[in-house]
């Protein structure tokens, strides 16, 4: 066996670990009954969709908590050119992520001149005004009584995939999440990224075109989540505005990158797992009082591990403690 | 080397999962707890969520149904008997957490299904309970869409969305006098308000009525006086709100506030809710509300009694007055009972072909289900306020008191 050199490990060491995790997936899926493929393919529409959050609000530093935004959108143009147009779901599908990333562009260019709080709440509002305007599109959207995407018979452009066919849909979305993260986070526009989080007007200050890279990484991460909603569109066959552009699905996107470690190319993968599993197995195990358990265990997770999971490690192993309390010094909580 | 010996590892642990999983794949054993003397039955239930509340009671007459049956020793299934066990996971309110449910229902060989709470959550169930080749009874999703998709594996015990407004419409035509001439539709528009304002329109307009435009509002307003203001004007006999409690309560308030007074009013699921008598007070009063069931129901089973005992068999178990969403649930899971025994066996397709033919008496109503699944002759009852009280006026077979006509005052 070649030697591997620790430059050429920390050059493609990465690439290979994320390529066995691709195959360790589409393994897994032949061990699983179709039910449980089902519930892991929902872990990786969150991975995919805390990988995208973590572009804009852990590399760049912009919370949008409007990003369902774009997962209701994507998903809207799915099933309505699916519906009336009887687009195949092939054509759909990069459409809606082509969609998802205009809109992102069109509303990025004003919001991201708002910083901190001021942006989180912009978007936040784009993303409850964009779901009452597609509840009030009746004809084209069926409002709040939803739309259904047709899936047997003539009008079925497309056959419904089925619990395999989502499971692979999602993971290649996973895969191409985790690749463009890889992909910036060493770019020279990453660390573009990172200096606008750390400092905009520093970064502004050495040359680097802070709208044009806040706007570039907002509408990757909006195009990302939108295949994410085009595919879980067609997947639920009938969606309703309320699902599509619930908060909550922002929320754990959130709570994914933060748990896992923002701005890092695993933290979100490990946040999404952890917490999609966790939340799986107790709903499975305490029917009466899951969410209060998860809802404890966030709390703890938060309060011990501020900089989530990853980069507490790799504060440890530098300064080489892993004390939880002195971590919880560290960050002065 | 470190670093590769991991990689390497890690590799062959990867390849040899995928390798030794092929053709392991499939489904678990049919006819789950069949053979050990148990019936299971899934249940996928909103216990925590948005419709938690609703949730819970459709999870009460689910018990209630599994304690009565296992009281008579259980499900007879040819020759043995065996104890009905209702396994409930939780939905947390939402679609695709339902559906998934299903599924895992299914991993388990279960493919005997109670429905989730609310039209949404059933809709979304019943696309897999057909992939599966499961069978669904449907406790409380009324929206005529579920039934719409050709779906062959779901039957609902409610009356369908379109009959909630319409049976007021048709309480009104048969019973008040001097009969009424004009109906205003006033409704919320989400899809199952929608429906039931369709439904409301039509039979108003088939039973002779000058029927306005429908005036829509956005589902949860409090303030719904721009729709009052525009029928107004043409002073309508009957206004119909096709609403939940939030706008409903906003009519008669805003109402009195401007001056509209019809002959009477009448509004979908507001009524019958307890908090519609608390939050009015007097201004409830004559207000015709429509529900799926009510305690005077006619009809009795061998299970359940009749539906003044089971309120009384709700009360001691649960401490509250029984309420439909109680009884629907109970329903649900006694006509899979009935089907059950009729067909002889626990198979998914058998039980199937016994639903579509079930035609029996309950506390409930008769459960009897169309080509499409829908209990379609099953009445609405109609309650109207009567001295801070809901009292049954229609079908006339269940009435408990007479109509108050006209039901507002000047």
């Amino acid at each position: 066996m070649a030697t591997v050199t620790p430059a050429l490990w920390r050059r493609w060491g990465p690439w290979a670990l994320g390529l066995v995790g691709a195959l360790a997936a589409l393994g897994l899926q032949t061990q699983l009954y179709t039910g449980q493929v089902r519930t892991v393919a929902t872990i990786f529409m969150f991975v995919a969709l805390a990988l995208s959050w973590n572009l804009i609000g852990g590399y760049t530093g912009y919370a949008s908590f409007g990003q369902v935004v774009f997962f209701g959108l994507g998903g809207y143009f799915a099933a309505v050119t699916m519906t009336h147009l009887h687009w195949s779901f092939w054509v759909a599908l990069p459409l809606a992520g082509l969609a998802a990333a205009a809109y992102a562009v069109v509303i990025g260019i004003p919001l991201l001149r708002l910083r901190g709080h001021y942006f989180a709440i912009a978007t936040l509002g784009v993303a409850e005004g964009t779901r009452e305007v597609v509840i009030n599109l009746d004809g084209l959207t069926g409002g709040g009584g939803g739309i259904t995407v047709p899936t047997v018979g003539a009008a079925a452009a497309t056959k419904y995939l089925g619990n395999d066919g989502f499971y692979l849909v999602y993971l290649a979305l996973a895969v191409l999440a985790l690749l463009i993260t890889g992909l910036v986070s060493r770019s020279k526009f990453g660390f573009a990224m990172r200096a606008i989080h750390q400092d905009e007007d520093a970064a502004a200050a050495v040359g680097i075109n802070t709208t044009r890279t806040k706007v570039l990484t907002f509408a990757l991460s909006g195009l990302l989540t939108g295949l994410v909603g085009a595919t879980y569109a067609f997947q639920q066959v009938t969606i309703y505005p309320e699902r599509l552009f619930d908060v909550e699905i922002t929320v754990l996107m959130v709570v994914m990158v933060v748990i896992g470690g923002s701005g890092t190319v695993l933290g979100p993968i490990i946040g999404a797992v952890a917490l999609q599993f966790l939340s799986e197995w107790l709903r499975q195990n305490y029917t009466t009082v899951h969410t209060l358990l998860l809802g404890i265990i966030i709390i703890i997770a938060v309060i011990l591990l501020p900089q989530g999971l990853v980069n507490y490690l790799r504060e440890a192993r530098r300064n080489g403690d892993y004390s939880l309390l002195a971590n919880v010094r560290r960050y002065r909580l | 080397m470190k670093t590769s010996r991991i990689l390497a590892t890690a590799t062959i642990a990867a390849v040899s999962v995928a390798l030794t999983g092929c053709g392991s794949k499939g489904e678990a054993g049919g006819d789950a707890g069949a053979s050990s003397g148990t019936l299971t039955i899934g249940a996928s239930i909103s216990l925590t969520g948005k419709t938690a509340r609703e949730g819970v009671l459709t999870q009460e007459g689910y018990q209630l149904c599994q304690e009565k049956v296992n009281a008579k020793g259980g499900v007879k299934v040819g020759d043995k008997m065996l104890k009905l066990d209702i396994k409930y996971q939780d939905d947390t309110s939402k679609p695709d957490t339902a559906a998934s449910l299903v599924d895992q229902f299914n991993d388990q060989g279960i493919k005997l299904i109670l429905g989730s709470y609310g039209s949404a959550n059933t809709e979304a169930q019943a696309a897999v309970i057909e992939r599966n080749n499961q069978v669904m009874v449907d406790s409380s999703g009324a929206d005529n869409n579920i039934f719409a998709k050709g779906y062959k594996r779901t039957f609902g015990v409610l009356s369908p969305a379109t009959e909630y407004a319409a049976s007021i419409v048709k309480a009104v035509a048969e019973l008040a006098s001097p009969k009424p001439t004009s109906v205003v539709v006033l409704s919320a528009d989400d899809g199952f308000s929608k429906r039931a304002a369709d439904g409301a329109a039509k039979a108003a307009k088939d039973l002779g009525f000058t029927v306005l435009e429908t005036q829509y509002f956005p589902n949860g307003a409090t303030d719904v006086s721009a729709s009052l203001n525009k029928v107004k004007a043409s002073n309508p006999d009957v206004i119909i709100g096709s609403v939940h409690l939030a706008e409903g309560v906003a009519i008669i308030k805003q109402a009195k506030e401007l001056g509209v007074v019809p002959k009477v009013f009448g509004e979908t699921v507001a009524p019958p809710t307890p908090d519609f008598v608390t939050t009015l007070g007097k201004d409830a009063e004559g207000v015709l509300g429509s529900s799926q069931w009510t305690k005077s129901a006619a009809g009795s089973d061998d299970y359940f009694g009749t539906a003044k005992q089971y309120d009384a068999d709700i009360q001691a178990k649960f401490k509250h007055e029984a309420g439909y969403h109680n009884a629907e649930a109970s329903a649900a899971c006694l006509a899979f009972v009935l089907a059950i025994q009729k067909a002889g066996s626990t198979d998914a397709n058998k039980v199937r072909d016994a639903l579509a033919a079930l035609d029996a008496p309950s506390f409930f109503a008769q459960l009897k289900f169309d080509a499409v699944g829908m209990n379609s002759t099953k009445p609405m009852s109609v309650i109207q306020i009567q001295g801070g009280k809901q009292v049954t006026v229609w079908p006339k077979a269940s009435a408990e008191a007479a109509l108050i006509w006209p039901g507002t005052t000047k």
